[in-house]
C-alpha cells in the first residue's frame, strides 16, 4: 500500500468518526469526486461502519441491570430493613423510659427492658389505721416459739407457732 | 448545528460542568446505598461497559456474565472510590480486569476440557446456524471478523462504533494519545475489509 493510500484510509477513518476538519472534508470531497477507486473505498468503509454499528448494537446491546445484581440489591435490602429493626429495638432497650405505649403504662417504671416479661402484680398492700398499740409478744422454748400477733379486737391474738423446721399458724385464741 | 454535525450551544460549558457536577451527585448518593442512583449509574455506563468486555474478551457470550459480576463489584466496592470524577476510570479498570479473568478461566477450562455443557452450547448459539437461520447472516459475519481483530484494536473498535465516542474520550480511558486512537481505527478498519473482503456491500 503507497504512501498516498494510507493517507487516504485515514482521511477517510477521520471524516467516517466526524473528527476531521472542514478543510479535511472539502479536501476528501474533492478526491472522491475525481477519484473513482477513492469513492469507492470510501463507500466500502461507510457501508462497513453502518453495518458494524448495527452489528454491534444489536449482538450486544442488553436491558440494563442483571438479575444478579438486582437480587443482591435485593438481600441488601431486607439486612437493611432488619439492622433498622435492630437498632430500634436496642434504643428502647437501653431507654425504656421513653416508651409511651398506652399498653405499657401500666407497668412498673424500673422495669429494665421493654422486652422485658412483665413483672409478677403481687396483691396490694393498703395501710389500716391501727386503733391499739400491738404488744410485741413472743413466747419461746429451746426448740420451738410462739409469736402472737393481736387482732383489731383487744384480747384476741393470731398465734404462730415458729419450730425450726416449719412455720404453721397454731390458731386464734380469744383470751389468755 | 456545527459543521461536523454536532448540535452547538451558546452554554455549551455551563451544561458540561451541571453534567459533571449532577455526575458527582449521583455518585455520592450512590456509595450512600440509594437504589435509584444506582440503577441509574449502570443505566448510564452499561452500554460501554459491556463494550470494553466484548473489547477485551472478544467473545459475546461471556459479555452478560462478566457484566454482571463488574456490576456485584461496583454495588460492593463503590464506597473505595473516593474521587466521583474518576469513575469511568475506575469502571474501566473493574471491567477490564473481570473481562481478563474470564478469558483466562475459560482458555484454562477449554485446555482441561472443563468447559460446561451450557459454556459449549453458548459457543454454538454464538457462531452457529442458530443466528445465521434467523436472518443475521451478514452481522454474524461481522461480528466475528470484530472478534477475530487484535484485542489492540477491537477494544477502541468497538468503543468507537457501539458508543459513538470520539477519540479523545476513547483515549482517556484507553490511557492513550488521540493519534493513538486514531491508527488503532484506522488499522482496524483496514483489518476488517481485508478479512470481510467485500462482502459488504455499499
Amino acid at each position: 500500500m503507497s504512501e498516498a493510500e494510507h493517507d487516504l484510509e485515514r482521511l477517510i477513518s477521520r471524516c467516517l468518526d466526524d473528527e476531521c476538519t472542514p478543510a479535511e472534508r472539502r479536501a476528501l470531497n474533492a478526491q472522491l469526486r475525481r477519484d473513482a477507486s477513492a469513492a469507492a473505498l470510501f463507500e466500502e468503509h461507510s457501508a462497513l461502519d453502518r453495518e458494524v454499528k448495527q452489528a454491534l448494537s444489536r449482538g450486544l446491546r442488553r436491558p440494563v441491570a442483571g438479575r444478579r445484581v438486582r437480587s443482591l440489591r435485593e438481600r441488601v435490602a431486607r439486612i437493611c430493613v432488619v439492622a433498622a429493626a435492630a437498632c430500634l429495638a436496642l434504643l428502647f432497650w437501653i431507654e425504656p423510659d421513653r416508651q409511651t405505649s398506652s399498653q405499657h403504662a401500666g407497668m412498673a417504671p424500673q422495669s429494665p427492658s421493654w422486652f422485658a416479661s412483665p413483672p409478677t402484680m403481687g396483691d396490694t398492700l393498703i395501710e389500716q389505721p391501727v386503733r391499739f398499740d400491738r404488744p410485741q409478744i413472743r413466747v419461746g422454748k429451746p426448740d420451738v416459739g410462739w409469736i402472737l400477733v393481736p387482732s383489731d379486737t383487744p384480747g384476741e391474738f393470731l398465734v404462730i407457732e415458729v419450730n425450726r423446721v416449719l412455720t404453721r399458724t397454731v390458731h386464734v385464741q380469744y383470751d389468755f | 448545528m456545527d459543521v461536523w454535525g454536532r448540535e452547538s450551544s451558546k452554554d455549551g460549558m455551563t451544561e458540561t460542568i451541571v453534567d459533571v457536577e449532577m455526575a458527582h451527585a449521583l455518585v455520592n448518593e450512590a456509595q450512600r446505598g440509594s437504589r435509584p442512583a444506582v440503577d441509574r449509574l449502570v443505566r448510564q455506563h452499561e452500554g460501554w461497559v459491556r463494550g470494553v468486555i466484548y473489547g477485551v474478551t472478544g467473545r459475546r457470550d461471556l459479555v452478560d456474565d462478566v457484566a454482571q459480576q463488574v456490576w456485584t463489584q461496583v454495588w460492593q466496592r463503590l464506597g473505595s472510590l473516593n474521587d466521583p470524577r474518576r469513575l469511568r476510570a475506575w469502571l474501566y479498570t473493574v471491567a477490564r480486569n473481570a473481562a481478563i479473568d474470564a478469558s483466562q478461566d475459560r482458555r484454562r477450562k477449554r485446555a482441561l476440557g472443563l468447559e460446561s455443557v451450557a459454556e459449549r452450547i453458548g459457543d454454538v448459539q454464538t457462531a452457529g446456524p442458530v443466528r445465521l437461520a434467523l436472518g443475521d447472516e451478514l452481522h454474524e459475519t461481522l461480528l466475528r471478523a470484530v472478534e477475530a481483530l487484535p484485542a489492540l484494536y477491537r477494544e477502541p473498535f468497538v468503543l468507537r462504533h457501539l458508543e459513538d465516542w470520539s477519540y479523545a474520550e476513547i483515549g482517556e480511558l484507553l490511557n492513550l494519545s488521540v493519534e493513538t486512537v486514531e491508527t488503532r481505527l484506522v488499522r482496524a478498519r483496514r483489518l476488517l475489509r481485508e478479512t470481510l473482503n467485500g462482502k459488504v456491500e455499499p
